[in-house]
């Protein structure tokens, strides 16, 4: 009966928050995009097909898209299974020295896109280390050996684990050892155990991930770029070259379109698979996790050997990146490693510049502020999606996710080009030149991702708990934030950690739309770093990113090392 | 002679105090004669950073917003110093090229920016398009060659220049060509660094190879042989790619030739202590040259005026040379400028005539044909 009256009528309150989801979603994820993706299709009063017929006829075009289709798919395998071995191996089997590698499985956390596929290009590239060993033992062979599918298939499996590292460990944790111990009581081998019970209840996530994946992988930006070659070129760095120059941005929205439409499949292949699925959740008298001894001897080397194999592989390039961030810019520029070069000079311009804090706490303000505000807003609408037994409110998530389908550079123009006259759906106020677009814009690019998984976590979340709490009169809120949010809250913090990294060197989205008197972090590493104008432009790209290692790690260490950990703590203190 | 010029000057000085005692900006109510006589006494005083008096009652101390795409990392601290020096209380905004003609189009509504310089006449003439600019004349607009800028309707001037060349490595390459067509030719295959067609380089000389073979009847205003040989061009070559070592694969042969822009040419030679070969077409080099301009909406014209004379000034673009290495369009500013290197490659090159009306209208178009059809 109260089920009954729950669907049938809203209470005022939950009419207002869809009332403000609603105008949140319409306002700066739909409305903005719709109308940039008009405004270049649209000309000279009519839908041009021009653009259409251009990309097909590009040779070069067809077969970027094909190869970011198949970097795509095959990421999706090689990153599921690196990256569910290195949570295995840091989580689930007890091995010697789990610590340490896991603080190395995590070194993909911390940096990303140029500056790691640099980090690979000192160890593989040309004049890398890895190279020059090689030519010693084999002289005949091709220095420029590292090119091509796999190398950018190489460096992408390793660079996008990062997600896994988090995720699948926090999915992990939550598991119920009794189960495992049930199956070893049943006499199950360390295989079948692994297999059917371990594996399966970790889907929900692996879900997540494997979407997070395919995205990466078809999106992807630095690796092809700089690795590639001539031989693997995919979509994204032609669209966001198209999307920089006005007159090419109707290819680059055809392009961004195609991305879009094969996001969109992916998703809801995954929705509903997802749906379909019978997921174990927490049991209420839950048992800690506890690693497991590998019993058969020869599997136990065979882990350790992978193991720290993949250790190697995750600490070289941040090795080099840290190493050459003490060089002058010539020695990186030819990847000569020398005592004779050191130097502190990099570090000592960083620090004296003028006002060389200020873009920090800029970066850093904007970018707590929006990774809090993207999580707050995902968990409201994961919490009402997943409950709401109306179809009407399942639109919420296909409106978050939206981002996804475009190019940051089009979501910044579409915020731009919409919001440079006066808005009645923002009160009238033009919002380019204020401080508070940038924000925006930060936010709506971490929508999609936040939602996605927090949506996942949601799936942990014993039913029974919440019965519970109403029963005992609790209100729809603070059952939300009181009864559910520390049994997400892991993965929610997790989130947010992630794009405050994310967020806080952004250049695409700021370029466009900072405040003239608070320049981010990103858009003074990028003039730092600009080949044209700079001597040392690639020392200081190192530089920076190494301080922004930092920042991250720290933010990191708050929110998966101890912080959680003292923040739930308070939270069970207050029950 | 020198007393001749002395009076000359304090006749001059006296006038321009005269006028602004009249009341009214200067800038609103001093015809171009005028204006000319009050550069005069500024090119003769010494004091860098002090030269421009303000022109009118313009009160530099109100708060004045420059974007620029090329004040990066260090070039602004420069500008702000001398800036602030001179009494002026700037606010420089730096911003990638192509990011920064967007942005100002759609501040359109709400300006934020009163100043704009560094990007080339393409550029600023899409600003013009959008009705974004305001006519005016610096108090230097005799010191450089306006056929650099806005001859016609004078709505930006030109500040640096910047011609756009190919180098390379003498010793490697015996038979250097002598104009871009010539590096289709199979024995170059692979030998050259085209630069990517997002960047200003590369689209400036694809333009300026274009440009040469124009026909109304053909594909985006060029006719068949002109694709032909730009087709022929970029499958012949080397496209560069994001983290190469370009210069290096110069100097170490890997690829011996590559495209540069001038200060670049400088600098890398300095840098790497390595004499470059160049390429000198008979028909000149394409200049790209970065511009000056003011916003309209922006709050305080006359102060915008009063700045960009100051700005554009010989002294401080021989500053501004000095400090970041830029060759100055001021004629002036190039004669006082102390950097031999910088002298000796402005002698050797010579202005290629590029019909930039052309180049204005069609250069994406170009730019995205190259990267769809011709690139693999």
């Amino acid at each position: 009966m109260k089920n009954k009256t729950n669907t049938a009528r809203l209470t005022p309150g939950a009419i207002i928050l869809r009332l403000i989801l609603a105008w949140l979603i319409v306002t700066f994820v739909i409305f903005p995009n719709i109308n940039i993706i008009i405004d270049v299709l649209h000309q000279d009063g009519h839908f041009s097909t021009e653009a259409f017929t251009k990309l097909l006829r590009s040779k070069r075009a067809v077969k970027s898209m094909v190869n970011s289709l198949v970097l795509g798919v095959a990421l999706v395998i090689t990153v599921n299974i690196v990256g569910t071995l290195a949570v295995l191996f840091t989580e689930y089997w007890d091995l010697k020295g789990s610590r340490i590698l896991k603080l190395s499985y995590m070194t993909s956390l911390v940096y990303g896109g140029v500056v790691l596929a640099t980090g690979y290009k000192f160890v593989y590239g040309s004049k890398g280390i890895i190279t020059k060993l090689l030519l010693l033992i084999m002289p005949e062979m091709n220095p420029s050996w590292f090119g091509g599918f796999g190398a950018v298939l190489f460096v992408m499996t390793f660079a996008c684990t990062s997600n896994h590292i988090i995720f699948l460990t926090n999915a992990i944790r939550a598991m119920d050892y009794h189960v495992i111990e049930a199956a070893q009581n049943l006499g199950a081998s360390d295989g079948r155990i692994l297999f059917k019970v371990v594996l399966p209840s970790l889907k929900p996530t692996l879900f997540a991930l494997t979407i997070m994946t395919f995205l990466t992988g078809i999106c992807a930006l630095s690796a092809p770029l700089m690795i590639g070659g001539s031989k693997f070129q995919t979509i994204n760095p032609m669209i966001v070259s198209f999307a920089q120059a006005p007159g090419s941005r109707d290819l680059a929205a055809v392009l961004a379109l195609f991305l879009g439409l094969m996001t969109i499949v992916l998703l809801y292949f995954m929705n509903r698979v997802e749906r379909k699925g019978n997921y174990i959740s927490i049991s209420k008298t839950k048992e800690k996790m506890h690693k497991q001894k590998l019993r058969s001897p020869a599997a136990n080397i065979i882990a350790h050997i992978a193991a720290y194999g993949m250790f190697i592989i995750y600490m070289l390039p941040i090795c080099f990146v840290i190493l050459f961030s003490f060089c002058d810019a010539l020695s990186i520029k030819t990847s000569t490693l020398s005592l004779s070069s050191f130097t502190l000079q990099n570090y000592i311009a960083l620090f004296t510049k003028q006002d060389a804090f200020r873009p920090y706490l800029v970066s850093i303000v904007y970018s707590v502020a929006a990774a809090l505000i993207a999580g707050l807003i995902c968990v409201v609408t994961a919490r009402l999606v997943l409950k709401s037994k109306r179809k009407a409110d399942s639109l919420f998530e296909y409106g978050l996710l939206i981002p996804w389908l475009l190019p940051t550079t089009f979501i910044a123009l579409g915020l731009m080009f919409t919001y440079d006259t006066p808005r009645l759906l923002v009160g009238n106020k033009v919002l380019i030149g204020s401080i508070w677009i940038m924000l925006i814009a930060y936010v709506v690019v971490k929508l999609p991702f936040s939602f996605r998984m927090i949506r996942a976590a949601f799936f942990g979340v014993e039913d029974s708990l919440e019965e519970a709490a109403r029963t005992m009169g609790a209100k729809p809120v603070y059952t939300l934030f009181k009864v559910i949010l520390p049994v997400i809250l892991p993965t929610v913090m997790s989130v947010v950690a992630l794009n405050f990294n994310a967020l806080l060197s952004d250049y695409d989205l700021s370029v466009f739309l900072y405040s003239p008197k608070y320049q981010p972090l990103g858009v003074i590493i990028k003039a730092a770093s600009d080949e044209g104008v700079n001597e040392n432009a690639q020392a200081m790209a190192l530089v920076y990113s190494v301080v922004l290692m930092i920042l991250c790690g720290l933010a990191l260490y708050l929110t998966q090392g101890g912080g959680a950990r003292a923040i739930r703590k308070k939270l069970r203190g207050r029950q | 002679m020198k007393l001749k010029r002395l009076t000359a000057l304090g006749l001059a000085a006296m006038m321009t105090t005269s006028m602004i005692g009249c009341g009214g900006t200067a800038t609103e109510t001093t015809p171009a004669d005028t204006k000319a006589e009050t550069a005069a006494p500024a090119g003769e005083t010494t004091a860098g950073g002090q030269t421009a008096q303000p022109s009118g009652d313009v009160d530099r101390s109100q708060e004045l917003i420059v974007y620029s795409n090329s004040t990066s990392n260090g070039q602004d601290e420069w500008l702000l110093k001398v800036a602030k020096e001179a009494g002026f209380n700037v606010q420089i905004v730096s911003i990638e090229g192509a990011a920064l003609s967007d942005r100002l189009v759609a501040e359109k509504n709400n300006p934020v920016c009163d100043v704009v310089f560094g990007m080339n006449a393409v550029e600023f003439e899409r600003l013009k398009s959008e009705d974004l600019l305001v006519k005016y004349e610096p108090q230097w607009a005799g010191e450089v060659d306006m056929s650099l800028g806005d001859k016609d309707e004078g709505y930006y001037y030109p500040t640096v220049v910047q011609p756009l060349l190919l180098v390379y490595n003498p010793a490697l390459i015996t038979e250097p060509p002598k104009d871009w067509p010539d590096l289709c030719d199979p024995k170059y295959e692979g030998q050259y660094n085209l630069f990517q067609l997002t960047g200003g380089t590369a689209k400036m000389i694809l333009a300026s190879i274009l440009s040469r073979y124009p026909d109304p009847a053909g594909e985006y205003g060029i006719s068949e042989e002109g694709w032909q040989v730009v087709e022929n061009l970029y499958k012949n070559g080397y496209y560069q790619q994001d983290g190469d070592d370009y210069i290096g694969n110069v100097i170490d042969g890997t690829v011996p030739m590559s495209q540069l822009w001038g200060a670049g040419v400088i600098r890398y030679q300095q840098e790497r202590d390595f004499e470059f070969g160049l390429m000198l077409p008979e028909i000149g080099e394409p200049f790209v040259v970065e511009q000056v301009g003011i916003i309209n909406g922006c709050d305080n014209t006359a102060l915008a005026e009063d700045f960009i004379n100051w700005f554009g000034s010989a002294d401080i673009q021989k500053g501004w040379s000095d400090s970041v290495g830029a060759i100055p369009a001021n004629t002036k500013a190039l004669d006082m400028i102390d950097n031999q290197a910088i002298k000796d490659l402005m002698a050797k090159v010579k202005i290629q005539d590029v019909d930039w009306a052309l180049v204005s209208q069609y250069v994406n178009d170009w730019a995205e044909k190259v990267q769809l059809e011709y690139l693999d």
